[in-house]
């Protein structure tokens, strides 16, 4: 009986995975996906051809850069869209009035995106590898697969949090620039030109270090020193991996956590 | 679109558990892997060309400006003063704050950088490097940057022990800041220089004096010389400090 009740969640997951893959497939997701990649790829051969020395990382570490950021906006404004469209215009109401439950629903995005970020990460690295070493662009895309989780988490708890469009990517967009900043925020907190002992000042030091308790490490994951210098060891990837899978699952407690609680 | 929320006894108890648990994780982790920050002097790097970076400001060059100089402020503002200053490299330093006042040339936060915390370092090729791009920048807006270069004769003169350098830089001030805002006592430096008062008390009452004419507004800035002026006045021997407070009189 258990086990009936366990192939039936993930059959249930399952088809609510290929529905949002098909609905990824016949959006225009696929196209601003190429779109950044084309972008990517002309700006990588332009700087090739201004670059006077190290062109080779110069392209790499550019149109990494470029793809980083531009690939993970798009995945998170489409998980936005596509689950606050859901809520809005009910479907999400009619799914959940089906034998269908929370937990399977969340899943089942859930993994649809985790399927996509891999589709988007390996184009990224295949276009990469035009310009760097393939070991170089596995490290790097791993950890890009990685970031790209976390964000589309956390993009899933806004969208079902806030219901709305432009204040999930706006939060979104926040998380993601502050958790790859942190280092600067804590410099800029810890170390002030007038050491005034102000509470103001004491305020914004704990303000940072409690950020850095809440958000994850951004900055050390995809990083174009990984292609350029293959500067990621299995020493520091194997705990950075960790704490961004802890992290993901920690966000999925958390949306999953909100979801039920919803009356839609 | 109106979402009630239901009670909280309807979310299954393992993502309750789930959710505390990975908190907790996440809590410990950072704990655990926590490093304090620390920064690194001797890698200063050399900023963009100016073109770069009005390309990079999109049109928002003040933005950029305070930015850079909040960067750099960062980077080198950090306990045990003397020890970073002589570390970095004042070259790329001076990159940095050409690079700023390109930007935004009616900023004085550039040349407040250079005079109150970059001259302060213990080596004369740095401090002669610092007060050359006072002096350069003052002649391109004298009557904006003479406070700046007031500040760059008292390092040459009690620094530096360069008394000519002084005396050539206090010559230049009175004759290229002529505008109605100038006090008198900042055209008047060259005779102080011939006076040869101690270095603590020319600081003190440049910087008293500016406190005093009401030109500087900024909190941050008053309070920073407020402290900067207790400091001197602390180094002062008293005989000295009651002549400054007579002649104040």
């Amino acid at each position: 009986m258990h086990q009936t009740n366990l192939n039936r969640v993930f059959q249930q997951i399952q088809t609510l995975s290929l529905s949002t893959l098909y609905e990824a497939y016949s959006g225009k997701m696929l196209s601003a996906i190429a779109g950044v990649l084309a972008l990517g790829f002309t700006l990588a051969m332009f700087l090739g051809d201004v670059a006077i020395t190290e062109t080779a990382q110069v392209q790499q570490a550019l149109l990494a850069g470029f793809l980083r950021v531009g690939l993970v906006f798009v995945l998170a404004v489409f998980v936005v869209n596509s689950s606050v469209r859901e809520m809005q215009e009910r479907s999400l109401l009619l799914l959940l009035s089906m034998p269908i439950s929370r937990t399977a629903l969340f899943f089942g995005k859930f993994t649809a995106y985790m399927v996509i970020a891999c589709i988007v990460v390996v184009l990224a690295c295949l276009e990469l590898s035009v310009f760097a070493p393939l070991e170089h662009t596995v490290t790097w895309g791993v950890t890009l697969w990685l970031e790209s989780m976390l964000v589309v988490t956390f993009a899933l708890v806004c969208a079902f949090s806030f219901g709305q469009v432009p204040l999930a990517i706006t939060a979104v967009v926040g998380f993601y620039l502050l958790s790859r900043s942190m280092i600067a925020v804590q410099l800029i907190a810890h170390y002030p030109l007038i050491q005034s002992g102000s509470l103001g000042q004491a305020v914004l030091t704990f303000v940072a270090d409690a950020m850095t308790y809440l958000l994850p490490d951004l900055d050390k994951f995809a990083r174009a020193e990984y292609l350029v210098y293959g500067a990621g060891s299995e020493i520091q990837m194997i705990p950075m991996l960790l704490h961004g899978v802890m992290y993901i699952a920690l966000l999925a407690s958390i949306a999953l956590f909100d979801l039920y609680r919803k009356n839609f | 679109m109106r979402v009630s929320e239901r009670p909280l006894s309807t979310v299954p108890a393992w993502i309750v558990i789930g959710l505390i648990v990975l908190a907790s994780a996440q809590f410990i982790q950072r704990k655990v892997s926590y490093q304090p920050v620390e920064l690194h002097v001797a890698e200063l790097a050399a900023p963009p060309s100016a073109n770069l970076l009005r390309l990079i400001a999109a049109g928002e060059p003040e933005v950029l400006s305070k930015l850079a100089m909040l960067w750099l402020q960062s980077f080198d503002n950090q306990p045990g003063i003397s020890i970073p200053f002589n570390e970095l490299d004042y070259g790329r330093v001076i990159q940095w704050l050409e690079a700023s006042l390109i930007l935004s040339p009616r900023s004085q936060y550039p040349l407040f950088m250079a005079s109150h915390l970059y001259s302060r370092v213990n080596n004369a090729d740095k401090q002669r490097m610092i007060i050359e791009f006072i002096y350069k920048q003052f002649l391109k807006d004298p009557n904006r940057r003479w406070r700046w270069l007031a500040h760059a004769v008292i390092i040459a003169q009690h620094r530096l022990n360069d008394m000519a350098l002084a005396r050539r830089l206090a010559k230049v001030l009175r004759e290229s800041a002529t505008g109605e805002d100038i006090p008198h006592w900042a055209q008047q430096m060259e005779l102080g220089i011939l006076e040869a008062q101690g270095e603590y008390q020319s600081a003190a009452m440049l910087i008293g004096g500016l406190l005093e004419n009401g030109q500087i507004t900024d909190p941050h800035e008053l309070l920073f010389l407020n402290l900067r002026l207790k400091e001197l006045k602390n180094k002062i021997p008293d005989a000295a400090l009651n002549s400054m407070r007579n002649s104040a009189r």
